[in-house]
């Protein structure tokens, strides 16, 4: 029991100063609260918008928008980045290009965004799916081409074929790098979302942000940058959940 | 080798910036009397013609005894808040946003009038495609009306333009806001993303693109009330130097008679400024005085509250003050 006390202390210390720390500027006028609102006034409004339901529509479709392009995401990266690790030849010709793709903001293509998916929610998943796409990529491919050779030489030498050389030599050994990736692009994913849902949207946390910061409802706006705070950590939480449920099985076949 | 030259480098940049910094510092001692500085944002917009720049031009900050340093772009919506912060003294656009933070607690007094709207100037206007079949406010009903963001002038122009039109207690609902990027409205409205967009000023490049017409425009719905854009201070630093803004909303008056009267050479003084051709720069029309006109607060206050972007009143007086300027005195006087 006290251990498991003595971890919780370990975990929540710094979060906890944190907000005192912000409450004390705000509340003792260090600072403006016009620009920096007491942590309890911008938990009142995450209340309000809790008790009319408001904050749980936002977050749904922000959800939705987000799990879409990311899923996506996930579903193309790591196959193509399987094939672009094993096969070089493939990664010698495509990676100048994903590099260039990678390197190139999302902000400024809104103009091809809306070009190609107009201002509906294709557009806002599209962006959310091109921000999500590197991260798993590239730690794919370098996570199957550092496969230790010796691990592949001895499989082949014992006759196994291709499909089961992936399935029990090169997965398990790249998981670990590719659940990094994935839950970069998860946090890449929300980080995103406030950008997207600058692109014709009327509802979702990103909007929500942005409308509030032009009303100059400065806790509101605070709420909701809390929020999505609160859901990237959540995500990663899961994601590293299942990184060591799969771990835990990639451990007892080696 | 590299780490030598590398190192050598760094000396000189340090000494480089030690000398700045002196040079810096001695040039600041020199100047006397010193003249309070009045930190101002750059215009974000450089093709609309800002007065700040006109009356830095003509030498009417120091002629009125203030200097005025310009302190870089800030968006819009960000005016506010960086005069509250006190990275800037002076903030302005439109005057809807300024009420809206003063209703959210931020501590500012507006103290001069900028641009106007008139007839040949309306503050915003709104575009569709020559094809259109929207003419009057009925046609506007079911459409997607694409503007950068909600909430003052973008949003509240058009649902009082089909109010006036049409007998209708609530507009809002009638058409369809679409939330598009700054910079991007012009790909969305010709894409057919959106039937109508709303912009600021009149976009000289769109129209000179072609294949697009004005549908209305906020003279249109409230004649000469609608666009006012006026400047405001941080309430503290009027208290600290009231001379100073004496200072900045006579060289801004000035300013605004100046180039109502010179346009062309205004025009000219943005462009060498900001490195454009002088007809890519858009002049508005300015009131000549300064003086900030009760009505053009208390439209925006009223629409704020029945739209809900403010919840309680906001008592103008608190919002706007003409005791600064000189002009506004004179005319009490007689």
């Amino acid at each position: 029991m006290t251990a498991k006390l003595k971890s919780l202390y370990t975990k929540s210390i710094a979060v906890v100063l944190f907000f005192v720390l912000w409450d004390s500027l705000a509340r003792f006028g260090l600072v403006d609260t016009f620009l920096l609102p007491t942590v309890t006034s911008m938990a009142e409004a995450a209340w309000e918008m809790m008790k009319t339901g408001e904050l749980f529509i936002h977050i749904a479709l922000s959800l939705k928008r987000t799990g879409l392009g990311f899923l996506v995401a996930i579903c193309v990266s790591v196959p193509l980045g399987i094939l672009m690790g094993w096969f070089q030849k493939l990664e010698e010709y495509l990676d100048p290009l994903l590099q260039i793709f990678r390197n190139t903001s999302v902000l400024a293509l809104f103009p091809v965004f809306i070009l190609v998916f107009g201002l509906g929610e294709v557009s806002k998943s599209a962006i959310v799916f091109w921000g999500c796409m590197w991260p798993s990529l590239l730690n794919t491919i370098s996570g199957v081409k550092g496969v230790d050779p010796l691990l592949i030489k001895s499989a082949r030498s014992m006759g196994i074929s291709v499909p089961i050389l992936f399935q029990k030599v090169i997965l398990p050994a790249a998981l670990p790098e590719i659940m990094t990736g994935i839950r970069l692009s998860a946090g890449v994913a929300v980080i995103i979302l406030v950008a997207a849902e600058m692109l014709g949207a009327t509802r979702g946390l990103g909007y929500f942000i942005f409308y509030a910061q032009q009303k100059y409802a400065i806790p509101d706006m605070y709420a909701g940058i809390v929020t999505i705070s609160i859901l990237g950590v959540l995500i990663n939480f899961l994601l590293v959940k299942l990184e060591n449920h799969i771990a835990a099985w990639k451990r007892y076949q080696v | 080798m590299m780490k030598k030259f590398l190192s050598f480098f760094t000396d000189i940049i340090i000494l480089l910036l030690i000398v700045a910094a002196a040079a810096d510092f001695s040039a600041e001692g020199a100047s006397e009397p010193k003249l309070q500085k009045i930190r101002i944002p750059d215009m974000y917009d450089p093709t609309c013609l800002y007065l700040p720049y006109i009356a830095d031009s003509l030498g009417y900050f120091e002629e009125e005894g203030t200097k005025a340093v310009f302190t870089g772009v800030i968006p819009a919506g960000q005016h506010v808040a960086a005069v509250v912060a006190g990275t800037n003294d002076v903030g302005a656009m439109h005057i809807n946003r300024t009420i809206v933070g003063i209703a959210g607690g931020a501590k500012l007094k507006v103290v001069v009038a900028e641009a106007e709207t008139t007839k040949e100037f309306p503050h915003m206007e709104y575009i569709a495609l020559e094809t259109s079949d929207i003419k009057d406010p009925n046609d506007l009903s079911g459409k997607r009306v694409g503007v950068t963001s909600v909430g003052g002038c973008n949003e509240y122009t058009p649902y009082e333009w089909l109010k006036k039109a049409v007998a209708i207690d609530d507009p809002r609902g009638k058409f369809e806001f679409v939330i598009v990027p700054p910079g991007n409205l012009e790909v969305a409205l010709r894409t057919r993303e959106v039937d109508v967009i709303g912009v600021h000023g009149h976009p000289y490049d769109i129209f000179e693109r072609g294949g697009v017409k004005v549908v209305f425009d906020d003279y249109d719905v409230w004649a000469n009330v609608g666009g006012a854009a006026p400047y405001y201070f941080r309430e503290d630093f009027i208290k600290k130097n009231p001379d100073a803004v004496k200072a900045f909303v006579n060289a801004i008056s000035r300013a605004a008679e100046w180039t109502n009267e010179h346009q062309q050479e205004a025009r000219v003084f943005q462009a060498k400024r900001l490195n454009l051709e002088p007809k890519q720069v858009a002049v508005l029309y300015y009131v000549a005085d300064g003086i900030i006109k009760p009505e053009t607060v208390q439209m925006w206050a009223d629409l704020l509250l029945k739209y809900g972007e403010i919840k309680k009143p906001v008592d103008i007086s608190r919002v706007y003050t003409n005791e600064f300027n000189k002009n506004a005195r004179d005319k009490a006087q007689k």
